[in-house]
């Protein structure tokens, strides 16, 4: 069987394919579970990409400006709801996570696990506590953002995210709780690592909400 | 626009009488027929609603805590801003707004608001929308791509796009007609979703439930659904050929596709893989009756 090449795999997933080739190659998909893996796992990627920050700007130390501004404009100032400073803080330290969780847990293909239970070995545990370190890094450093951006949030909306912060860290020490305790495989790290990401993507979204309002 | 105009006019005539503490407004502008438009407002109700002009109009009633309504267009983007007092720290009643906002059809229209709900309608260029706090409702329709996000407020799609993208925190999405792309994500709200042409979908939470009931269109790639603690219902066509790889580490598999333990298995080649994955809630598969 002739597979594709990958630069029209990669054109078909993200769409930009030209219209005549579609059809072969969607004709091809058909019968190939490897080729249509592929184009599954792009499509994936590029959701994940997708969700990364639209933009920031590197280069230079925002942070002593973002504080120093925060602290001064605690109070709501409706008027100017695309403010994008903290975001951009915000956005630099999911985007220093992302890039190496995404290459080690997200474009690595999923494990071909046929159940859970399966063996961990030492080094993915080893190389999972590292990631670990830096999620924590991060989430403490959103958190600090937040912590003096949150004034600027509604009292109720400040409720709703303690809330549901709380159930993802709920969630977070099961996940590491059976992990713990031996008994489950690599998708338990899979599944914590969302977590992380479920808390990492709340922690970015409301201190960009904090800075819009 | 002399009709535009008068129209305006006659609105703000019905309204007297019933919103007495707020003041009409009523403006109109020319815009591009599939430029940006950007809307803000603090609280209150925005309806945006496509028309076949090549204007802006906006017409209803803005709270004592609201300065003016400005609207400024040039060739390709326009603005529709709500303007409050820098000095506003709490948002109330004062500060609501009760507007609608007629746009050109194709435009693509950007709305963000604190508590205020968003309702938008035949736009058919693109809706993207933020609040903190307020529902999100796209109507009828066909969308280019829908962008909507809550932390607090409710999201309902009924409108038909190839995009779709929604998250809240704990309120609950409800999609119907779903065709295409499909990413909905929730902490602790619920996700229901009906489609019966997706292509490829992604549906996360971690406490909040997850429903779906719908098929794949012809070549659809990927269906994926993760939770921690939900409970995820997937109603799929009793004859669906897919590769399924369904992983439950606590929660209770019912399963009418293949094993009650679940792992990888398949109904037949050439159909799309769907991932479910679930540490503790319960997951349904079921056939469609």
């Amino acid at each position: 069987m002739t597979h594709p090449d990958a630069t029209n795999l990669h054109e078909y997933a993200d769409g930009t394919l030209p219209a005549a080739s579609v059809p072969v190659l969607e004709g091809h998909l058909e019968g190939c579970a490897a080729c249509r893996e592929e184009v599954g796992r792009l499509r994936r990627y590029l959701a994940d990409v997708a969700r990364l920050p639209r933009s920031i700007e590197p280069g230079r130390d925002l942070w002593t400006d973002i504080q120093s501004n925060l602290v001064v404009r605690r109070k709501r100032d409706p008027t100017h709801p695309w403010t994008r400073r903290v975001a951009l803080l915000a956005a630099a330290v999911v985007l220093v996570v992302m890039s190496s969780v995404i290459t080690r847990m997200v474009v690595q293909p999923r494990a071909p696990t046929p159940a859970m239970g399966l063996d961990r070995g030492p080094e993915m545990l080893v190389r999972f506590q590292q990631t670990e370190r830096e999620y924590a890094r991060a989430i403490a450093e959103l958190e600090e953002v937040l912590e003096v951006a949150r004034s600027r949030l509604a009292p109720e909306t400040v409720v709703l995210i303690e809330r549901n912060l709380a159930v993802i860290d709920a969630a977070i020490d099961e996940a590491r709780m059976t992990i713990a305790q031996d008994s489950a495989g690599v998708e338990v790290l899979v599944m914590l690592t969302q977590r992380y990401e479920d808390k990492l993507e709340l922690l970015r979204r409301v201190t960009r909400l904090a800075t819009q309002s | 626009m002399k009709r535009l105009m008068l129209l305006l006019l006659g609105g703000m005539t019905l309204a007297n009488g019933v919103l007495t503490a707020q003041e009409r407004v009523a403006v109109g502008r020319g815009a591009a027929r599939d430029g940006t438009i950007k809307i803000t407002a603090v609280a209150g109700v925005i309806r945006v609603a496509g028309w076949m002009r090549d204007s802006i109009a906006v017409t209803g009633t803005i709270g004592t805590g609201v300065e003016r309504i400005e609207v400024f267009a040039d060739d390709r983007t326009a603005r529709v801003q709500a303007h409050t007092p820098r000095s506003v720290v709490d948002v109330d009643s004062t500060l609501e707004v009760n507007l609608e906002i007629r746009v050109p059809r194709g435009s693509y229209v950007g709305v963000r608001t604190v508590t205020a709900s968003v309702e938008a309608e035949g736009v058919e260029g693109g809706i993207d929308v933020e609040s903190e706090t307020g529902d999100i409702r796209v109507l009828r329709g066909g969308v280019r791509n829908i962008y909507a996000e809550t932390a607090g407020g409710n999201v309902d799609i009924a409108a038909r796009s190839k995009l779709i993208r929604a998250k809240t925190v704990d309120g609950n999405i409800g999609v119907r007609n779903a065709l295409g792309f499909v990413e909905l994500a929730t902490v602790s709200g619920r996700i229901d979703l009906q489609g019966e042409a997706l292509s490829q979908a992604e549906l996360s939470s971690v406490s909040g439930d997850i429903l779906f009931d719908g098929s794949f269109e012809r070549g659809a790639f990927a269906f994926s659904v993760q939770t921690h603690g939900g409970t995820i219902e997937l109603r799929l066509p009793a004859t669906l050929v897919a590769d399924f790889d369904v992983r439950v580490l606590k929660g209770r598999l019912e399963n009418e596709f293949g094993p009650a333990t679940g792992g990888l298995f398949s109904t037949g080649r050439g159909g799309p893989r769907l991932d479910v994955t679930s540490f503790k809630g319960r997951v349904r598969l079921l056939k469609r009756q």
